[in-house]
């Protein structure tokens, strides 16, 4: 199946089991350019970038974590 | 010409990126302003329309070059990272109109993606163009990652139309700094 996989033209296959995984790089992506309008050309990009990336994956993580504890154990008790 | 090339080389400035490429600007547009001005003026109509048309120019003409780069960095992460997950038919301006609008904001680029999508999968009989169609979470991710890219560049659009002072920024982070 990879093998007759043309990137950047076709889908990516294998991937829908972890679609959650793919968030990861839409967040580095805004994290990127949002960083680099936000903070100063002598500011450190990297830094700053990695940061945000991470803070905003926990935030997501944690969000997940919260909904999952809503569903599996919060709604069958009401 | 020779001039123009001269007097961006003796700028002094490390950037040699930032001069050829305001070279061409002006060669090409005969936007030939004195740098210093370039930097002070506050609107910037054709720094914007060339934002737009790659994410990253417009910042490069009114000369700052290493916010340019970082731009076209992360915009080139969502955008070729949309193509990489989705495919071109990520971009597809009949079935997805809304979701087309936001990712027009990230320059002809997509326009062209969109014409490679509906010329070489839409035209495909649907057996044939089942390997070209992404569906579920993979198609959604891909059109939200360039989705996202169009909408993030209206607003490097908007600060290359407009940018804020150096200076206004480190006031500003003086400001915010505690005691």
């Amino acid at each position: 199946m990879m093998l007759a996989w043309i990137p950047f033209l076709q889908p990516i296959p294998e991937l829908v089991s972890v679609w959650y995984l793919l968030c990861i790089p839409i967040v580095v992506g805004v994290s990127m350019v949002y960083k680099a309008i936000w903070i100063g050309e002598d500011d450190a990009w990297g830094v700053q970038t990695v940061t945000m990336s991470a803070t905003v994956i926990a935030g997501l993580v944690g969000l997940a974590i919260a909904m999952a504890i809503f569903i599996q154990w919060v709604i069958p008790l009401l | 010409m020779s001039h123009r090339v001269l007097w961006h080389a003796a700028e002094g400035r490390q950037c040699l990126f930032r001069q050829s490429a305001a070279c061409i600007i002006d060669i090409t547009l005969m936007t030939h302003v004195n740098p210093a001005a370039r930097e002070t003026t506050s609107f910037h109509p054709l720094a914007a329309i060339l934002a737009w048309v790659l994410p990253g120019l417009g910042h490069i003409m009114i000369g700052q070059c290493v916010r340019a780069r970082r731009v076209m960095i992360g915009m080139a992460v969502l955008i070729l990272g949309g193509l990489l997950i989705g495919g071109v038919d990520a971009v597809d301006s009949k079935n997805d109109r809304l979701w087309f609008a936001a990712q027009a904001g990230a320059g002809p680029i997509v326009l062209v993606i969109d014409v490679v999508n509906q010329t070489f999968v839409g035209s495909r009989p649907i057996s044939e163009a089942a390997s070209w169609r992404s569906l579920g979470h993979v198609n959604s991710i891909g059109t939200l990652s360039i989705g996202l890219a169009g909408l993030i560049n209206v607003v490097v659009i908007l600060d290359a139309l407009k940018p804020r002072s150096v200076t206004r920024r480190h006031r500003r982070r003086a400001e915010d700094a505690p005691a």
